[in-house]
């Protein structure tokens, strides 16, 4: 199943959708790091709220997209972990420690907005 | 044992034909018997706040429920009725009891002096009764064991509140003993709280806890680490010197706690992050 | 209501065929979804090694009953490279692969009982168990 991508003003919203195999992961990358070049963006949220799991794979694949897309001089937030889905990812050992996580799409956007206007009164 | 006794045979240990001359004699004299019933229940006090119709329903399923053993040779019919113990519990106990009582009468009365008769079918019978008894019993400790569960589980709830007390921020004053069992209550509590008042920071306030093992330790370091996951902070407030000691003692990371003296300090700092998130209001920024 | 699901892991789709099958089998035993998240993350963990390791293999997951208490049981197997040294492999951090090493050592944090027996160049066979936590409210017979 393909990810929609959304564009709203300097930012980008992917919102996954149910299940998602690796090869849609993949795509996602692909296309997420392409928008944001091609737009300027200065930053993107990704949307995990309608995920009942998320194992090794899936969240080094979140990393590697925040990484990447950070590259092109973008931030990443991921938005809408759930409670157990949190939990089993900390006993499973994964904390993503290095990537911004917040609860929901406004607050993504909140963060985001904060953090950039902080990055343009510091310059 | 019940599980044993519910899969006794009756007829392939005794004469089939006693069974038999029961059930034609309960069946022809029911009316009669469950009338006696009703009477002895009636002289005990114990219909008082039952209507004539549940009374007659629950005298009707019992002496069914005698009935059907002695006919079926099984207990299958009791372990069936005991599934029915939810409520009235003691009531169907005390009610089955009863019956036992009416029924061996009857056949005395029924043997009409004829002794070695009335002993061969009273043994029977009272066997049969003495296995229904047993079952019913132990179904009734079940119901009351799984009661003393439930109620134990509402207090656990009860002693881990997660109070909202302003929009977007949480505490949760623990008080008393932090086992693992409640420790896991509590994180479930505080991950669910989070979700439901979309909160921003939640303070934890340990100050009634007596102890801390590494265990419950490292489970609380988890749930923060979840709630971050989660998009929330936590503010563990009110650690004990003694606490703290063990901790280092145990090698617990105390840094990850994001320790604050007491729950005063705790919620102030809690307030200082979210107004920093939420310096939008104009109102107060202008003039 | 099925009491056992056997599942051939081949690709990525088979994953999640194998979540949502233990989902459905936990969700009618009258797990938590808390439990239910733990199962499936231990299965996505473990059957995506088999791709990863094996290239395919098979998962079996059947309801237990072991005297009051009643759970789930996993096995997935492979007859892929086998593991030289499990001991190791159960420490975290561990991997040969490009994943995270957690897969082992935190599927075992996930289920209640982990075992696993691997032999190089015949395969592998992990066993799990986890049981409906006593809630007094334990879900349906079955």
């Amino acid at each position: 199943m393909q990810v929609p991508i959304m564009k709203q003003g300097p930012y980008l919203i992917a919102t996954i959708q149910g299940e998602i195999v690796d090869e849609d992961f993949i795509h996602l990358r692909t296309k997420l790091v392409r928008m944001v070049s091609k737009n300027r963006s200065r930053g993107v949220v990704i949307d995990v709220s309608s995920l009942d799991t998320l194992d090794s794979f899936a969240t080094r694949s979140l990393r590697d997209m925040a990484k990447m897309i950070e590259l092109q001089g973008a931030e990443t937030v991921i938005v809408g972990i759930q409670p157990d889905v949190a939990l089993a990812m900390v006993r499973l050992g994964l904390f993503l420690k290095d990537i911004i996580t917040m609860m929901d799409l406004e607050d993504g956007f909140s963060y985001l907005k904060k953090s950039q206007g902080k990055r343009i009164s510091h310059d | 044992m019940a599980a044993k006794i519910a899969k006794v045979k009756i007829k392939s240990i005794e004469e089939p034909e006693t069974a038999a001359w029961l059930v034609a004699d309960f069946t022809s004299n029911g009316d009669e018997l469950q009338q006696m019933w009703t009477k002895e229940m009636k002289a005990e006090k114990l219909l008082d706040d039952q209507t004539p119709k549940e009374i007659r329903s629950e005298s009707e399923l019992m002496f069914n429920t005698y009935l059907e053993c002695l006919r079926s040779g099984n207990y299958s019919a009791v372990v069936e009725y005991s599934k029915k113990l939810g409520e009235k519990t003691v009531f169907k106990l005390v009610g089955i009891m009863v019956y036992r009582r009416v029924l061996s009468r009857h056949i005395v009365i029924m043997s009409q002096g004829d002794i070695e008769s009335a002993t061969r079918s009273l043994l029977f019978f009272e066997r049969i009764a003495d296995h229904i008894l047993a079952l019913m019993t132990n179904a009734t400790i079940e119901v009351r064991e799984k009661l003393a569960l439930k109620q134990a589980e509402s207090i656990l709830e009860l002693s881990t509140p997660v109070l909202s007390i302003r929009d977007r921020l949480l505490v949760l004053p623990i008080i008393g003993i932090l086992d693992s069992l409640r420790a896991r209550q509590l994180t479930e509590n505080l991950l669910h709280g989070v979700r439901e008042n979309r909160a921003r920071v939640v303070v934890i306030d340990i100050t009634g806890v007596a102890l801390v093992d590494s265990a419950v330790a490292n489970h609380l370091i988890l749930t923060i680490d979840a709630a971050r996951l989660m998009g929330a902070t936590v503010i563990l407030t009110g650690i004990s010197p003694e606490i703290a000691r063990t901790m280092v003692a145990l090698g617990v990371d105390l840094s990850k706690f994001n320790a604050m003296g007491d729950i005063r300090s705790g919620i102030e700092e809690a307030e200082r992050i979210l107004g920093y998130k939420l310096v939008l209001s104009k109102d107060e920024d202008e003039p | 209501m099925t009491d056992e699901v056997c599942i051939r892991i081949k690709a990525d789709i088979d994953i999640m065929s194998a979540r949502h099958a233990s989902r459905t089998m936990a969700a009618e035993m009258g797990f938590s979804n808390l439990e239910m998240t733990l199962i499936a993350t231990a299965i996505s963990e473990l059957t995506r090694n088999i791709l990863q390791y094996a290239g395919h293999g098979e998962i079996s997951i059947c309801k237990v009953q072991q005297g009051n208490r009643k759970g789930m049981k996993v096995v997935v197997m492979d007859e892929g490279p086998g593991i030289p040294d499990i001991e190791t492999a159960m420490h975290d951090g561990y991997s040969t692969s490009k994943g995270l090493g957690l897969g082992l050592p935190g599927s075992k944090r996930l289920m209640d009982e982990f075992s696993i027996v691997s032999k190089v160049g015949i395969g592998t066979t992990i066993t799990m168990y986890k049981w409906v936590s006593n809630k007094g409210s334990g879900g349906e017979e079955w």
